[in-house]
């Protein structure tokens, strides 16, 4: 059942492609994916391509696909692992929810960053306290890992 | 000491120790149970006790509804939109009754997920066309759906029912992301109500075909099927007769009650976990009882669905659980279905160990510093840059491999005052004798350690080997109810007999845990013969599982009966025994375990 979901999704994909990121499989597994994301252009990650990996449960869509960024990035919700702090690759995922619909989330997490809750206390603290300081960290990050 | 055992003791207890009033205020149906047996020791001291009850999911489940029917009696908005409103304001009814009353009707129903219009509506499960297709799973039509008739998004019903039995809190909203609506008990019982039937139905399909199937050759599954089927009617048969030995008779047929409701229990479970509806109230009861962790915990037991009602103490002395755990008690409870486990920190029984004390041994036995300790006992350093030297062989001459210094292994001297005689002479050397008195105390540290880890090791073997042997009982029982050709409860005896011999284990596990922590005092001589004297029975009892075989295990009932209960006795003073030294203050620890 997942199967024929993730080919859905493939396909959709190809035929819709959202703007500023794409995904696919990355061998022959269905269940693992590459994605990439392009920094938008009103955050300090703009310019930047940012790899993430994609992998999706045996019980995909009941349960959230596991998503991790490959790419070093200097964010207050994206710890040095990868890891991302996000409510719908949690708790608040639902089956109706796709990838790409996921990925525009984590565009958008890019742009408004979320230091309220946040995974790494310390960026958060400077992007609370001192924006530019935060600004050109993660543009320097992105200088130097993204592009 | 089984649950039943628990009851009778306490309540005469119980009686004799509680005025009047407080014995009218808790209703006569209520089982109230008791952390531990006696509330005075044999030498005459009382015990502060945990009062407890094991309760059910379902009762819960019955108390949440009437909860939720008193509160729409004020709010006066249909039962199933006050569940949904109690839900999301997490059963605080101050709140909701204030935010009712404040807020503006539209606009409390919008935020808490509720069709402002919710007509009830039956038919919610549509045959959808060829032109659907299941944003879920992404089957095509013609398929059977559900959705909201207020919001109309619709998914298969395969997957509508996957997913609200994967819910956690009981508010199922919406699938889709951009509706807040949430499905409320009424239209899940709808759901529910449908998915139950198609189960029938194909039950009855499957049913048909091997009727059919009937004439053609069985296969090897079939055969075991029948089988086994043929077996447990023989067997309810002899249950049907009467137990002839009058002694045990009532004993046995009092446990074979409770083994009887334990099965309806598991029967019951399984029914609930069948149907939707009972599985979407679960979910609530969990819910629940999450946010009242105070009152109720859940067994952690793996798939036991009981729960434990917290229910105050027998004193006014002690006021919360944290502050019973703080006096050294332990507040090991027992669940519906027989789980033993502590109210406190929820790991399993760890009686006479304190709370503390398992944190801190689990930590002891997974730390580095054991190993640490290890290299202080086996090695020594180099007495100039300190590298830890292991010796496998050679002459007492050593060269550090790190620093070139040359020294001699016994006394830890500098090798060139032994002037290349290979005799040690300076070995009362003031230096020498320090660096040696240094690693004497570790390596006394570290065998402490190791004999108790030992004991605690090969108890904790034992018992896994035990409980394994216990997954075969159920066969191994019904070999020699079919060899002495006797009844279930004649052979019952041999269940209870390891049931004792695990409990009995896994307090002997943790005392010698308990006991690396204790300075060495009279008090501690005196548990240890406690402790000593629990290890034989239970050693006793092994030994007799081991040695005898299954036919003979009929012959030998009253040997098993007698070594049991003088384990079951000896148990009870053991524990007895090591609360009255951790309570009353009577034992040292070595370091502060807290």
């Amino acid at each position: 059942m997942s199967l024929k979901r993730i080919n859905k999704e493939l396909s959709d994909l190809g035929r819709d492609p959202p703007s500023s990121c794409s995904a696919g499989p990355v061998g022959d597994d269905l269940y693992h994916w590459q994605a990439s994301i392009m920094g938008p252009p009103d955050s300090p990650y703009a310019g930047g391509v940012f790899f993430l990996s994609i992998h999706f449960p045996t019980d995909y869509p009941f349960k959230p696909p596991k998503i991790s960024f490959q790419t070093k990035i200097y964010h207050p919700n994206i710890n040095s692992n990868g890891n991302i702090c996000l409510d719908i690759l949690k708790d608040q995922w639902s089956p109706a929810l796709t990838i790409s619909k996921v990925l525009l989330s984590i565009c958008s997490l890019l742009t408004d960053a979320n230091p309220d809750d946040p995974l790494v206390p310390e960026i958060a603290h400077i992007y609370k306290t001192d924006r530019a300081k935060y600004e050109a960290t993660a543009k320097e990050w992105t200088k130097k890992f993204a592009i | 000491m089984s649950a039943s055992e628990f009851e009778y003791d306490s309540e005469e207890e119980y009686a004799s120790s509680v005025s009047l009033d407080e014995l009218e205020a808790l209703s006569l149906t209520d089982s109230v149970h008791y952390t531990h047996k006696n509330r005075q020791t044999a030498t005459g001291l009382s015990m502060h006790r945990m009062r407890y009850k094991p309760v059910e999911a379902d009762e819960i489940e019955g108390q949440l509804k009437a909860h939720i029917r008193d509160v729409d009696g004020i709010l006066q908005i249909g039962e199933d939109d006050c569940a949904v409103l109690m839900l999301k304001y997490e059963w605080n009814e101050q709140k909701l009754l204030e935010d009712f009353t404040t807020k503006e009707p539209g606009n409390l129903r919008r935020e808490c997920g509720l069709a402002t219009d919710t007509k009830v509506v039956s038919g919610l499960v549509e045959t959808a066309g060829p032109e659907f297709m299941c944003a879920i799973c992404c089957s095509e039509g013609p398929v059977e759906t559900f959705g909201l008739s207020w919001c109309d998004h619709r998914y298969c019903v395969d997957c509508y029912v996957r997913y609200v039995r994967g819910g956690q809190t009981g508010l199922v909203k919406c699938p889709d992301t951009g509706c807040r609506l949430y499905v409320r008990p009424r239209e899940l019982a709808q759901l529910s109500a449908f998915d139950e039937q198609r189960a029938l139905q194909k039950e009855e399909k499957e049913r048909q075909e091997q009727r059919q199937n009937l004439g053609g050759p069985l296969t090897s599954e079939q055969i075991m099927a029948k089988y086994q089927k043929i077996a447990s009617e023989s067997s309810d048969e002899e249950d049907a007769e009467p137990a002839n030995d009058d002694e045990s008779a009532d004993d046995a047929l009092f446990n074979f009650h409770e083994r009887h409701i334990r099965q309806q229990r598991l029967e019951k479970q399984e029914l609930r976990n069948k149907v939707l509806l009972s599985r979407y109230w679960y979910a609530v009861v969990l819910q629940y009882t999450k946010k009242h962790a105070r009152t109720f915990r859940n067994c952690p037991a793996v798939d036991c669905e009981c729960f434990i009602e917290y229910r105050g103490f027998d004193s006014d002395v002690i006021s919360s659980v944290e502050e019973y755990v703080a006096h050294k008690y332990i507040p090991i409870v027992q669940c519906a279905n027989g789980h033993r486990f502590c109210f406190a920190c929820m790991s399993e029984d760890h009686a006479p160990a304190t709370c503390a004390v398992v944190r801190k041994w689990i930590q002891t036995c997974a730390d580095e510093t054991e190993t640490s300790h290890w290299i202080t006992a086996n090695t020594k350093d180099c007495p100039k840059c300190s590298s830890p030297i292991e010796k496998n062989g050679g002459c007492n001459h050593m060269t550090c491999g790190e620093c070139h210094y040359q020294f001699c292994w016994i006394c830890l001297g500098d090798w060139s005052r032994h002037k290349n005689n290979f005799v040690c002479t300076s070995f009362d050397d003031e230096e020498a004798k320090k660096e040696r008195e240094k690693q004497e105390t570790s390596r006394v540290s570290l065998k402490k350690y190791l004999f108790y880890f030992d004991l605690f090791e090969i108890h904790r073997v034992s018992l896994k080997k035990d409980t394994e042997f216990l997954a075969k009982l159920e066969y191994k029982v019904q070999e020699i109810q079919q060899r002495a050709k006797v009844s279930w409860i004649e052979a019952h005896f041999y269940r209870e007999s390891i049931d004792t011999l695990l409990k009995c284990r896994i307090t002997l596990m943790w005392s010698y845990a308990l006991m690396f922590y204790l300075e060495s005092s009279k008090e501690k001589g005196m548990l240890e013969k406690t402790q000593s004297n629990l290890s034989n029975h239970v050693e006793a009892l092994s030994k007799l599982f081991e040695v005898t075989p299954t036919e003979n295990v009929i012959k030998k009932k009253e040997t098993f009966l007698t070594k049991a209960n003088a384990l079951k006795t000896s148990h009870e003073k053991c524990i007895e025994i090591f609360m009255e030294s951790l309570v009353l203050n009577r034992i040292k620890f070595v370091s502060d375990i807290e």
